[in-house]
């Protein structure tokens, strides 16, 4: 299968300024070289911890920040490439949920402003198709057409969200990024969110990349996993395959991290010391090293590259053959 | 055991443009000495408000009725000055968000070396021994360079181990944990974790601890009581609690979890969203999202009945109770 969208050594750089003259005094490297490709009605998941570059991923390949280096294939055009007005076009086909509804939304317009805004931003429809179109997308989402008239502080956390898909649905993109859509919402609400968003992606074959801190709405709603750490994807599978079967140390710590309600799934804790270290700073050979419990001398050296190691599966770890043959 | 705190029929009022509306309304439960109790509930559930009246941190428009004993006395009537010298000393408090709860402007050293200071007699050199010792005993590096540092040059993780040697210099009976490992991420939060068990299995001390995530609760505590709006609908110990709970609620707020150990194509969900504080319906709480609801549901409240493992505030078990 052809992939719907190819990235390719994508950086993002922030510059440090520093002094009076304001110089750049060093980077902060958020994306630090990363390779994936999404395919076709599949939903991918990013994880990893604060400050791992996931967000930064999603915004930098939508344009919010420019890329540093590396390209962004969608269709067979390069995004990184494209014209301001020339990008402004693309978004119609790409479109972002964002984590917040309480900051993403506008307090001072009604929902239908909102959601109209976009359809005619992109020229789509007349104002009778506008409308009717409207109509039928709030419904899609579970509100109903007499909220239209509603501005968000009428609403709770989990509506303003729906009204967020809402608004990514309403033009009909190719892709969605959804950035954190359920960490601001109630576990009782979340779960309706996440439904919701399974539904739409069966109903409309979306194709979506969901950035997430949390493993397990990840594993619930996601095709494929990548996992991120320190700017730099560290594995990528299959889900099936990441769950069962991970691979590099920080994926297998990451899992063993999480709390589990129920005591009869409970594995050996794998403890991982100190904190994740800066990306202006990032250690040398593996970034993850330092908190490696099977680090070596060529870990210290050496970054590995992302290697496949079975179908659908790559790592980058260079010990990747000793430890899982443990 | 021992009982270190009684909480009977907690009541506590805020006075709103709504009118005074109870935003914590009729809550019991005990802590025992070393124990670890957990509170779970969604936002709005009156869980922060619940430890807010217990150590008398309400903002001036709240009120709290009801009962708090401690020991042998009745937080609700000491005075602000004999509150003050329980406050930090026999119950201390961490707080979900360490960046706002720590001053900015201050050493971490001087804030735990302040605790101490203000509660037991010691001189200022012997405060700050006990600052870096405090540090050492969370695992801090190089405690006696931290002690001089300030909240922004520590990371998230490391902010919450100064709010937990804060709260640990005064050797408390009883610590209010309220969402302490929220903020953090999941590799942090299970340092944070193991090392609150730590100082649990070497102080003794008791814990109340605040949280919306069942798999802390499964982790951590003892004793477990979930809140609904404002109540508690249900109390038991941890086991009974994640292998039969009883109320709608629970049941509910369990199945819409994902898990990473099980396989789902949809979650269950429970229906709609918590009452506003001064909207609450007439009969239980809970009956507008309820799968169970029966008519006697919206008409009365339930009491909170005693089962023979646990307590459920919920129509469906009188007959069992009876």
């Amino acid at each position: 299968m052809q992939p719907l969208l190819t990235i390719k050594n994508l950086k993002k750089y922030f510059p440090i300024h520093a002094g009076i003259l304001n110089k750049t005094v060093g980077h902060v490297k958020a994306v630090d070289g990363i390779h994936f490709n999404v395919y076709p009605g599949e939903t991918l998941g990013i994880v990893g911890e604060s400050g791992c570059g996931k967000s930064t991923t999603g915004r930098t390949i939508l344009r919010l920040s420019e890329p540093t280096e590396g390209e962004v294939l969608f269709n067979g055009k390069d995004l990184a490439k494209l014209s301001k007005e020339e990008m402004r076009r693309m978004r119609k086909d790409i479109q972002m949920i964002f984590q917040d509804p309480f900051a993403s939304l506008n307090p001072r317009k009604t929902i239908k402003q909102t959601l109209m805004e976009s359809l005619v931003v992109h020229g789509i429809g007349s104002k009778e198709e506008r409308k009717k179109r409207i109509e039928e997308i709030i419904q899609v989402v579970g509100l109903r057409p007499e909220h239209l008239d509603r501005h968000p502080h009428d609403f709770s956390g989990g509506q303003r969200q729906r009204i967020s898909i809402a608004r990514a649905l309403v033009v009909n993109p190719k892709v969605i990024i959804a950035d954190e859509p359920v960490s601001a919402l109630d576990v009782s609400i979340q779960s309706q969110i996440l439904n919701l968003m399974k539904d739409l992606k069966k109903e409309f074959q979306l194709t979506m990349i969901f950035i997430s801190h949390d493993l397990s709405v990840v594993k619930h709603l996601c095709d494929r996993v990548a996992v991120m750490y320190l700017g730099r994807v560290v594995e990528i599978a299959d889900k099936k395959s990441l769950f069962a079967n991970p691979s590099h140390p920080y994926t297998q710590a990451l899992l063993s991290a999480i709390p589990q309600a129920n005591k009869a799934q409970k594995k050996e804790r794998i403890l991982l010391h100190g904190d994740l270290p800066s990306p202006a700073n990032p250690p040398s050979g593996c970034t993850f090293h330092p908190r490696c419990r099977f680090a070596t001398e060529l870990c210290k050296s050496t970054p590995p590259e992302l290697r496949e190691v079975s179908e659908a599966h790559m790592v980058s770890c260079h010990l990747y053959e000793e430890i899982n043959q443990r | 055991m021992s009982v270190i705190l009684d909480v009977r029929n907690l009541v506590t009022t805020f006075s709103t443009d709504y009118g005074k509306v109870a935003v914590v309304d009729g809550v019991d439960f005990v802590i025992k000495q070393g124990e670890t109790l957990g509170v779970v509930g969604e936002s709005g559930c009156g869980k922060s408000v619940t430890s807010l009246s217990i150590m008398g941190l309400l903002a001036q428009n709240g009120k709290s009725e009801g009962e708090i004993r401690f020991h042998d006395k009745n937080l609700l009537q000491v005075s602000e000055k004999e509150m003050q010298k329980i406050r930090g000393n026999e119950i201390a408090m961490i707080f979900q968000e360490p960046m706002t709860s720590l001053n900015p402007l201050h050493p971490v050293g001087k804030q735990i070396g302040e605790a101490v200071l203000l509660h037991l007699k010691v001189s200022k050199a012997e405060a700050k021994q006990r600052a870096i010792q405090m540090l050492k005993a969370v695992g801090m590096p190089r405690a006696e360079e931290i002690y001089n540092e300030y909240p922004h040059q520590l990371s998230g993780g490391m902010r919450q181990r100064v709010m937990i040697a804060m709260a640990m210099a005064c050797d408390p009976k009883l610590i209010i944990a309220d969402e302490p490992t929220t903020a953090l991420d999941v590799t942090i939060q299970a340092q944070i974790l193991d090392l609150m068990q730590d100082v649990k299995e070497q102080t003794g001390t008791s814990i109340m601890l605040i949280t919306h995530d069942l798999g802390v609760v499964s982790e951590m505590c003892d004793r477990v009581i979930v809140m609904y709006a404002g109540q508690v609908v249900e109390e038991t110990d941890v086991e009974t609690l994640f292998s039969e709970p009883k109320h709608p609620y629970t049941v509910g707020l369990m199945e819409s979890i994902p898990e990473l150990g099980t396989e789902k194509e949809y979650l269950d969900t429970i229906p709609g969203a918590v009452p506003l504080a001064h909207q609450m319906p007439t009969g239980c709480r809970f009956a507008p999202r309820c799968s169970k609801v029966m008519p006697i549901c919206e008409q009365k409240q339930p009491p909170l009945l005693e089962l023979s493992n646990q307590k459920c505030r919920c129509w469906l078990y009188q007959e069992v109770s009876e």
